[in-house]
């Protein structure tokens, strides 16, 4: 019998930017259709470390990535992978939502536009699957021809939540996604990401803890870019086994 | 009894209002100055046609540049030659300038940001600082014999012409260029990177898409400034007020006749009054360059 290939692993990486370590051999793995949330502490390396699972890391200079990163079993930082299609299957969304100038409905079919589809009556199916995905097409099903920019805060956070779904990924990176949002904005992304883990595997960097114990399957506690603890979230809330772990859960710091 | 400080007039309250009519009087002579010029330049423009009686549709309309009197009375006077010529000559420059200085935007916003700024920017900069007569004399001394080598003719004509402008503009368009594509938000890039581009992608779907308006200024730009450039291409062009018949032959700019003969006519005379003419279609013309960017850039929120 031969084992199953796991989604997405990250064995021993390095994080370094220019002569500073941020990440240390840190090791972790993602199963499928569950939602991994990564906390710690401000410089805790959480967000660096994100941006290494799709290399979002390769734009920014002077960064040195040690160690693997497998996708389906492949190492996403060999020298044959197309940082361009890796980045349409394992997407991302930041902290800031950030969309273009465009329409909603050019916002959302900027990617599969980049890939080359042009044919108009699947462009709208995969627009209007994508904002139901996102939980979005109802509030914006009337407008998709009015600027994305003019939607309130949430709501740009869930359109781009929909860009990000129209590349059809495989994983979605979230890096804070809703710590720029009011509470009820943020409650609905939660539940729209509770929804999508059956189709998608989540990865999320998160603050807040709440939010962590709410939506995640499995946490991973990281402290100075060190992978302090991780399993699956109820016995890491109830019963953390580590000292760091604990004092961060009761707000000792952080 | 000690004086309410609430109605004490303060030093700093007497700043503001001070500080507040020197703004009022500088802005008043800006536009006095603006108002007296345009009042002066067509008060001496129209005077070609309401004193010397030459039609303005002929003006505009014919090509020979006869400031004498023909026999009855009759004036054979047109600007179409020069304006024609200024015209092909500008279009031609930036039609050259343009692609180049979008290309080195691209080069110095988002392939190399770092070598762009430290070498290709001052380059640039040390090209817009230099004299427009220095390029006239490098046209004069290098780009005319070259031609006429290589193309025939004399060497001075619209060729000529255009490519030192294209030279001249090139570093305006360029440095607008760059600002341009500058202001497109970092975090769109990163965006567009997320949502799986490739390099290329994002410079043409993202930056350029992005910027495409304010280009568009920077290349209108570019034209007003080639449209009135005077010294350089007077020295290149050739001085003869005739319909260019190739990119070679001798013809003359709007400009250009303007600094040939500005210091060969008499006050109040048809040849004076002539140029004065020629000075409020550069006028117009350069106002109406301001109107398109007016235009381009109304209701962008950034512009």
């Amino acid at each position: 019998m031969t084992e199953k290939i796991p989604l997405l692993t990250a064995k021993n990486v390095t994080v370094s930017y220019g002569k500073r370590e941020t990440v240390h051999q840190l090791s972790l793995n993602f199963p499928e259709n569950k939602i991994t949330a990564i906390m710690g502490p401000s410089g805790s390396g959480k967000s660096t470390f994100l941006r290494c699972l799709n290399r979002s890391n390769d734009l920014v200079p002077e960064v040195q990535v040690g160690g693997e990163i497998q996708f389906r079993g492949d190492n996403i930082y060999a020298k044959k992978v197309n940082p361009a299609i890796l980045r349409t299957k394992i997407g991302m969304v930041y902290q800031q939502p950030t969309l273009f100038p465009f329409s909603i409905y050019d916002n959302v079919a900027f990617s599969q536009r980049m890939l080359g589809l042009h044919d108009r009556k699947m462009m709208q199916e995969i627009v209007e699957t994508s904002l139901q995905q996102a939980a979005i097409w109802d509030e914006v099903k009337d407008r998709l021809a009015t600027p994305a920019q003019a939607l309130s805060g949430g709501q740009q956070q869930r359109v781009c939540l929909a860009s990000v779904l129209a590349a059809k990924p495989e994983i979605i990176l979230l890096d804070e996604p809703t710590s720029a949002l009011d509470p009820i904005a943020s409650a609905k992304i939660e539940a729209t990401l509770i929804e999508l883990k059956k189709l998608y595997t989540i990865v999320i960097v998160t603050h807040n803890l709440q939010q962590a114990s709410r939506i995640s399957d499995q946490v991973a506690f990281l402290l100075d870019g060190q992978l302090v603890e991780t399993g699956p979230t109820r016995p890491f809330f109830m019963n953390p086994r580590e000292q760091a772990t604990s004092d961060y859960l009761n707000g000792k710091f952080g | 009894m000690e004086p309410n400080p609430l109605f004490t007039r303060s030093k700093e309250i007497r700043q503001d209002n001070w500080g507040r009519w020197l703004c009022y009087i500088s802005v008043s002579i800006l536009l006095l100055l603006v108002v007296t010029i345009i009042y002066f330049i067509s008060s001496k423009g129209i005077q070609t046609f309401t004193k010397n009686h030459v039609s303005v549709w002929s003006f505009l309309t014919t090509a020979d540049w006869n400031t004498g009197t023909l026999s009855g009375g009759k004036t054979d006077l047109g600007a179409l030659a020069l304006m024609t010529t200024s015209f092909v000559t500008t279009m031609l420059a930036a039609a050259l300038a343009t692609p180049l200085a979008f290309v080195i935007g691209i080069y110095v916003v988002a392939l190399q940001p770092k070598f762009g700024q430290k070498f290709v920017q001052p380059i640039i900069e040390l090209l817009l600082g230099i004299p427009s007569v220095v390029y006239g004399f490098i046209g004069l001394t290098v780009l005319v014999p070259i031609i006429r080598q290589h193309f025939g003719g004399t060497g001075f004509g619209i060729l000529a012409g255009a490519l030192i402008l294209a030279l001249m503009i090139l570093p305006t368009i360029t440095s607008l260029a760059i600002e341009s594509m500058r202001s497109v938000d970092p975090s769109y890039q990163k965006f567009a990177y997320t949502l799986g581009c490739t390099r290329w992608q994002v410079i043409y779907h993202v930056i350029l898409r992005i910027s495409a308006k304010k280009l568009v200024v920077a290349v209108i730009y570019g034209v007003a400034r080639a449209f009135g450039e005077a010294l350089a291409v007077q020295m290149v062009i050739g001085n003869t007020v005739q319909m260019a018949t190739s990119l070679v032959s001798p013809t003359a700019t709007l400009t250009s006749k303007l600094t040939t003969d500005i210091g060969n006519t008499i006050d109040g005379t048809l040849p004076n009054n002539a140029l004065w003419t020629l000075a409020l279609i550069l006028l117009l013309i350069s106002l109406a360059f301001n109107l398109i960017v007016k235009g381009f850039t109304k209701g962008d929120r950034a512009a």
